[in-house]
């Protein structure tokens, strides 16, 4: 059964990542997913501040998420509000566990994501931009850690909804894996789903993340096109 | 690298500019590479993103309606903000606008109203009553030198691009969508200071360098409509209309291609009364 | 068993062998395989695998020849940035400072890395040859493009003075000191390199460029 825009029930809509985006951060990505526009930025590692926030065996991770005023039909005040906080803090679960914490001990990595037009699936277009910039920055990661969401839309389990879908559909589910283990970092949901419809939407949204990374590789190759060391 | 100028660097920069040259080999009046794009952003009514040398800005538009304020009944109200979010620059903190965000927007807020660069009487619906509120919401992406030009001309270019829907007298929304009334396109110019030598545009490490800084602001017909003294230092009265001069000059060069890239028309090309 | 070939780019997760390989910078082991952990060009030697990456903060190592700014002032000594997620100290004992002249904050500092701690706490020693740096321009490269800079046994290095008659110092950690000869040259041409540094032919092209 075709959706609101045309898509088939395990059909992303179209993606463009672009790495290495920015002048002054240390790593950066920009992506556009579906009509979402969304830019990730990394500094780090670098020294923590304030100090006692310190770890000496490891470095600490923090991550903003933030949408901007005119993101959205009605605008928003200037300034991470409480959802934004939450999403700052499920992002940080998704993306340290695949970063190698331990080699930089004493040190701060911070991630930021920016909001400039939200159109649903915004923390996993996120994750997805600030996973690439992650690595953009040169920081050790096991592995890319790529992010989509899946759903319940008219009694249909489906991939990545649209901003219509998220407000008429019956559940919304964002994920996010580390693709070598596949181990689930990000896993979030509301709505209303039976056991199996849960199964189900986990493993799409799976399915889902697992496109994603190759467009995540392509992204970084992309920046290094022609690349060789003599 | 930490945020601190090296002093072996300001030195540098300073033995150039007593010789009238630059790091990045500009004359002391030129600006860096500048590229404006705009309609970026559906959500917003209008939107820019201006690139000039490393600097990115992005300038959305919001269009809402409300009150206005009690002694101005029958006009519409401009509000302008700023963020220097955290990803622009290593030193940026995330947090309420401090000096330096709020000085950024209110001083290119400055040189857009006093311009009367956007028609406020047309922004009113019943006067008294509800007027449209015309939200500029500057958010910085990369920081590399020179907010202020880069902000004002994201700003003016977002605003000369604007669509906002046409309200029924009780604020019903109508189908129909109009043009944003902007009439003058105004252009900031900030130059700093370093040693004796006026720069325009400075790049980041020029800014870092600076004794001052100071902004003047022209509109289509070359008049000043804002001057901004900042950062600590001064100026001679010279150095100052010296300044004033150049912007009327490259205020305009930037004026022609923003009028390209929006396709403004002048609406009121002969009227002495602005 | 090899999953990539000699200088494939990969990026971090990406499995490149497993069995009897030791699993050099760039790369991590997990139940007996090896995967890369940045992004960069794979290189195996005989069993062994590295990954070089592209990108990355310099992180201090011992006998390493830096470049840095003094960021505070102590009470026997300085903090020095040496572009790195840690600072480095520099004790006064460490520095000949002639009698009328000091070390400020914002000076800058040629000196060696005498001591990495565990937990990357970094001395430095600025005698002769090293110390305070009085002339000549700074540039910045990322510290990773460095061995490009220098050239295989200096020969890029060398090419680049040669043909701008400038001294350049180079520090491992990305910070470039040069003085005398064609100065502005020079930094272009070193900025070339860094932003050129992946892309096949770079020697003849800096050639090129510092012929014209």
């Amino acid at each position: 059964m075709k959706r609101i825009d045309g898509r088939d029930a395990e059909e992303l809509r179209e993606i463009n990542i672009e790495a290495g985006v920015l002048k002054r951060a240390d790593g950066s990505c920009y992506i556009e997913w579906g009509k979402n526009k969304i830019y990730a930025a990394v500094y780090g590692p670098k020294q923590v501040l304030p100090r006692h926030l310190e770890r000496s065996d490891r470095a600490i991770l923090r991550c903003r998420y933030n949408m901007a005023p005119f993101s959205v039909e009605e605008r928003k005040r200037p300034g991470p509000d409480r959802r934004a906080v939450e999403i700052g803090k499920v992002m940080q679960g998704a993306l340290e566990p695949a970063i190698l914490m331990h080699y930089y001990p004493k040190s701060m990595i911070e991630i930021s994501v920016e909001v400039l037009e939200a159109n649903a699936g915004t923390r996993c277009a996120g994750i997805t931009a600030a996973s690439v910039a992650l690595a953009d920055a040169g920081i050790p990661m096991r592995d890319l850690v790529p992010s989509c969401a899946s759903g319940k839309v008219d009694d249909q389990i489906v991939l990545d909804l649209c901003k219509e879908e998220d407000n008429e559909g019956q559940a919304d589910m964002p994920v996010a894996i580390i693709p070598r283990s596949d181990q689930i970092t990000l896993l979030q949901m509301d709505g209303k789903l039976t056991e199996e419809e849960v199964e189900k939407a986990i493993a799409l949204a799976i399915r889902g993340c697992q496109k994603v990374y190759t467009l995540q590789v392509e992204a970084l190759k992309k920046k290094y096109a022609g690349a060789e060391y003599e | 690298m930490s945020e601190i100028l090296p002093l072996i660097k300001k030195q540098y920069l300073l033995e150039l500019a007593k010789e009238r040259k630059r790091e990045d080999e500009r004359g002391l009046d030129e600006y860096r590479p500048l590229d404006i794009q705009v309609s970026s952003v559906e959500k917003a009514e209008g939107s820019a993103v201006v690139t000039l040398g490393g600097t990115k800005v992005f300038a959305g538009i919001k269009v809402d309606a409300g009150e206005p304020y009690s002694d101005t009944p029958n006009e519409g109200v401009m509000i302008t903000g700023a963020e220097l979010i955290p990803m622009a620059a290593p030193d940026f903190e995330a947090g309420p606008p401090g000096q330096n965000a709020v000085e950024l927007a209110r001083v290119v807020d400055r040189g857009i109203r006093e311009s009367q660069a956007i028609d406020t009487i047309k922004l009113c619906v019943k006067e008294g009553e509800l007027v449209r509120l015309v939200f500029v919401d500057l958010h910085i992406l990369d920081y590399d030198g020179n907010l202020i030009d880069a902000c004002g001309i994201a700003a003016m270019a977002a605003l000369a691009t604007t669509k906002m829907q046409v309200l029924e007298e009780d604020g019903t929304p109508t189908e129909e969508y109009v043009d944003l009334p902007v009439r003058d396109l105004a252009i900031p110019c900030t130059f700093v200071k370093l040693g004796d030598v006026l720069l325009l545009d400075p790049s980041l490490d020029e800014e870092k360098a600076m004794d001052s800084r100071i902004t003047v602001a022209t509109d289509k017909k070359q008049r000043v409509c804002a001057m901004q003294k900042g950062e600590i230092g001064g100026f001679s009265l010279d150095e100052v209309m010296q300044t004033v001069r150049t912007s009327k000059v490259k205020g305009e060069e930037i004026r022609a291609v923003m009028r390209e890239v929006v396709q403004w028309e002048d609406s009121e090309p002969d009227t002495e009364e602005n | 068993m090899l999953h990539i070939k000699n200088k494939d780019m990969v990026v971090p997760g990406t499995f490149l062998a497993e069995g009897d390989y030791i699993h050099e910078s760039g790369t991590y082991k997990e139940q007996g395989k090896i995967y890369a952990n940045v992004v960069g060009i794979t290189y195996v030697d005989r069993r062994r695998i590295r990954v070089v990456s592209l990108e990355g903060k310099y992180i201090p190592k011992q006998g390493d020849a830096v470049i840095g700014v003094i960021s505070y002032e102590r009470f026997n000594g300085w903090k020095v940035d040496i572009n790195s997620p840690y600072e480095a100290l520099l004790s006064d004992k460490d520095i000949y400072i002639g009698r009328y002249d000091s070390l400020k904050v914002g000076d800058m500092v040629y000196a060696r890395i005498v001591r990495v701690s565990e937990i990357f706490e970094t001395s430095l020693y600025a005698k002769r040859p090293y110390g305070k740096l009085d002339n000549g321009i700074v540039i910045e490269i990322h510290s990773a493009r460095v061995p490009r800079l220098i050239g295989r046994k200096g020969s890029m290095i060398k090419l680049i003075k040669e043909k701008t008659g400038s001294i350049i110092t180079v520090g491992q950690n990305g910070l470039v000191w040069i003085r005398g000869g064609k100065k502005e040259l020079t930094a272009k041409a070193c900025h070339m390199v860094d932003r050129e540094a992946h892309i096949p032919g770079l020697t003849d092209r800096i050639n090129d460029f510092l012929s014209r």
